[in-house]
């Protein structure tokens, strides 16, 4: 965790996903209104990449042990994969977005979107509604 | 031990030495939700600590009769001159009775009926297996066809019938079905309540499997009695209509339903009993509520609670694993949500579950809502009264509100958050109406500038 978002020479911005007890995150929507599809990507914390492989596609660093995925356009959509919220570690889960393309000059979002299913009872998910988890940017020391 | 004035229903229980179970079955008729009953429980000479189980109930309903072992149909005889209601229920001593079976059951009671009956569920006392048996529709058809009565713990009978008719104390098995024959016989009208009444034990000490030989002799000389003066034609016509002539059981989600019902030994219940009143506040109508964990409850106070009203749908029940497995995962909590669960998160689960189940009724036209919920003593008036529906749980230092706010657009549902929730340590937490897919597409078009969104 120690090293988490701080990858030398790259801009960077994080993010804390704070998940409620019953929800379990599902998709992420990043909104980068005229940015190119390569000129950010996306790290998950260390501790949850493994959780997540669905999401963690590529290598990022051997070092740092950390993966992550290509976001930019208009529109990004991550898919944490099906996930029950039995499997879920942790309460507060952090994401960095990484300024890929260094030429690339649209500013970080203030704030990310992420769609939850909701456990609505002992007897499982819900069915007629989801959840919408309004991800904050985390000031950066 | 027993009111002054007379009791709409007398509950009879005949015993003979079954202490160990009677308690269950007792506590089992005192919850029922239908309060105005008396429960005489006929002692038929038992040598065990049966008197002392009566007694310890401390339910100034209940009367004690001892007989001296004169046999089961004597004692419910005596059971019978002893009631003060106007009907008598049936009840065995190692049988549990459903929480709301007499209330339901005297729905049906009117000028027009005598004898109303119901549904019953074997469990096996040692696997929890359930077999439900929903009765047929009772007139000559089903009786002439297998000498098929109505269960007998799920009598619900005129007291003044039983006293005339009685049981015939010159036989020990098949009881039920020679006085229902001779009431048949007689004219009295049976009506069947569909109401599934009670849970019935299935173990080895059981009175009916202890009949033998004997039982078969009796039943067959009931069903000779009950054939008389019919020809063979008559008895296969009646019998071919009574083959499908079934009772109006409910039988959706049966299993689920009642199996939290079973004993201890056999299943483990998680989740919630909810009692749900409504209060008029200062600021409109509120629903109070008492959520009480079952993960730390037994039968005894489960049972108590649901005659006490309690909802049980967000009750959840597994049937415990061999003892060898089980003893190795009581202690690990396969669930997390089955983790004992504070004020707010079962007040939280609540309201989510209610969204869920009447989705319309929170979400109306809009298609966001957001759920606030927090110490009721940290919300501020006008958070108050822009919540249009609240819910409060606990007591007064302990009582956590939660509360329902309708918007629009997903930028109100933030911008309201940032302008008088945020910091508060209020939860705020924005839920968006329809499913997956249809969500996703609602939130891209609002976060992407164009024509249609509803936040410009």
């Amino acid at each position: 965790m120690s090293d988490f978002g701080k990858v030398s020479g790259y801009e960077v911005m994080k993010y804390a996903v704070e998940i409620p007890r019953e929800s379990s995150p599902h998709t992420l929507i990043i909104t980068l209104i005229g940015s190119e599809i390569r000129d950010f990507a996306l790290i998950l914390d260390t501790n949850i990449s493994n959780l997540y492989t669905d999401l963690s596609k590529f290598p990022f660093s051997s070092r740092l042990d950390a993966k992550y995925c290509y976001v930019g356009g208009d529109l990004t959509y991550i898919q944490f994969g099906q996930r029950t919220s039995d499997e879920r570690t942790a309460s507060t889960m952090e994401v960095a977005l990484v300024r890929w393309n260094r030429k690339s000059t649209t500013p970080f979002p203030r704030t990310l979107h992420c769609v939850a299913n909701v456990r609505t009872s002992v007897h499982g998910i819900g069915k007629n509604f989801n959840e919408i988890i309004s991800v904050v940017a985390v000031p950066m020391p | 031990m027993k009111n002054q004035d007379k009791p709409l229903i007398s509950v009879v229980i005949a015993t003979r030495n079954r202490a160990n179970l009677l308690k269950q079955s007792m506590h089992s008729v005192l919850s029922q939700t239908f309060r105005d009953l008396e429960l005489i429980v006929v002692d038929d000479g038992s040598s065990d600590n049966t008197r002392e189980i009566v007694e310890s109930m401390n339910d100034t309903r209940v009367t004690y009769v001892r007989e001296q072992g004169r046999g089961i149909s004597a004692a419910r005889n005596t059971g019978a001159d002893h009631s003060n209601g106007l009907w008598t229920a049936v009840h065995d001593d190692d049988d549990i009775m459903l929480p709301s079976r007499l209330e339901k059951q005297l729905e049906f009671a009117n000028d027009s009926v005598d004898f109303i009956y119901g549904a019953f569920i074997n469990f096996d006392d040692e696997s929890a297996q359930l077999q439900l048996h929903h009765g047929r529709n009772y007139g000559y058809g089903p009786a002439l066809m297998s000498g098929f009565a109505p269960g007998h713990s799920t009598w619900l009978v005129r007291t003044e019938l039983l006293r005339k008719f009685r049981y015939d104390e010159g036989i020990e098995s098949a009881v039920d079905n020679n006085l229902t024959f001779r009431m048949l016989r007689s004219g009295i009208r049976f009506k069947h309540s569909g109401v599934v009444c009670l849970l019935r034990r299935v173990h080895s000490g059981r009175i009916t499997d202890q009949g033998g030989q004997g039982q078969k002799y009796v039943a067959q000389m009931n069903l000779e009695f009950i054939r008389r003066g019919f020809s063979s034609e008559e008895i296969d016509t009646l019998s071919q209509e009574a083959r499908r002539d079934w009772g109006p059981v409910d039988k959706k989600n049966w299993e689920t339903k009642f199996l939290g019902f079973i004993p201890d030994h056999l299943v483990k219940r998680s989740g919630y009993l909810v009692t749900a009143t409504d209060v008029d506040g200062s600021i409109g109508r509120v629903k109070r509520l008492d959520l009480a964990d079952v993960g730390g409850m037994d039968w005894f106070e489960f049972v108590e609670r649901c005659g006490n009203g309690a909802n049980q749908d967000y009750v959840s029940i597994r049937v415990r694993e061999r003892p060898e497995i089980e003893s190795l995962i009581q202690d690990i909590e396969i669930d997390p949500q089955n983790t004992k669960k504070n004020n707010t998160q079962l007040l939280t689960e609540f309201v989510l579950n209610r969204m869920d189940t009447i989705s319309d009724e929170f979400f109306g036209h809009y298609p966001y809502v957001a759920l606030v919920v927090g110490d009721s003593r940290i919300w501020t008036e006008k958070q108050r009264s822009i919540a249009l529906r609240r819910f409060v749980s606990g007591g007064e230092m302990d009582e956590v509100t939660a509360g329902i706010i309708q918007f629009s657009s997903l930028e109100a549902a933030d911008g309201l958050k940032s302008a008088i929730f945020e910091g508060t340590g209020l939860q705020y937490r924005i839920f968006a109406n329809g499913d997956l897919a249809s969500v996703q597409d609602r939130v891209s078009n609002e976060l992407t500038p164009g024509p249609g969104n509803p936040s410009i």
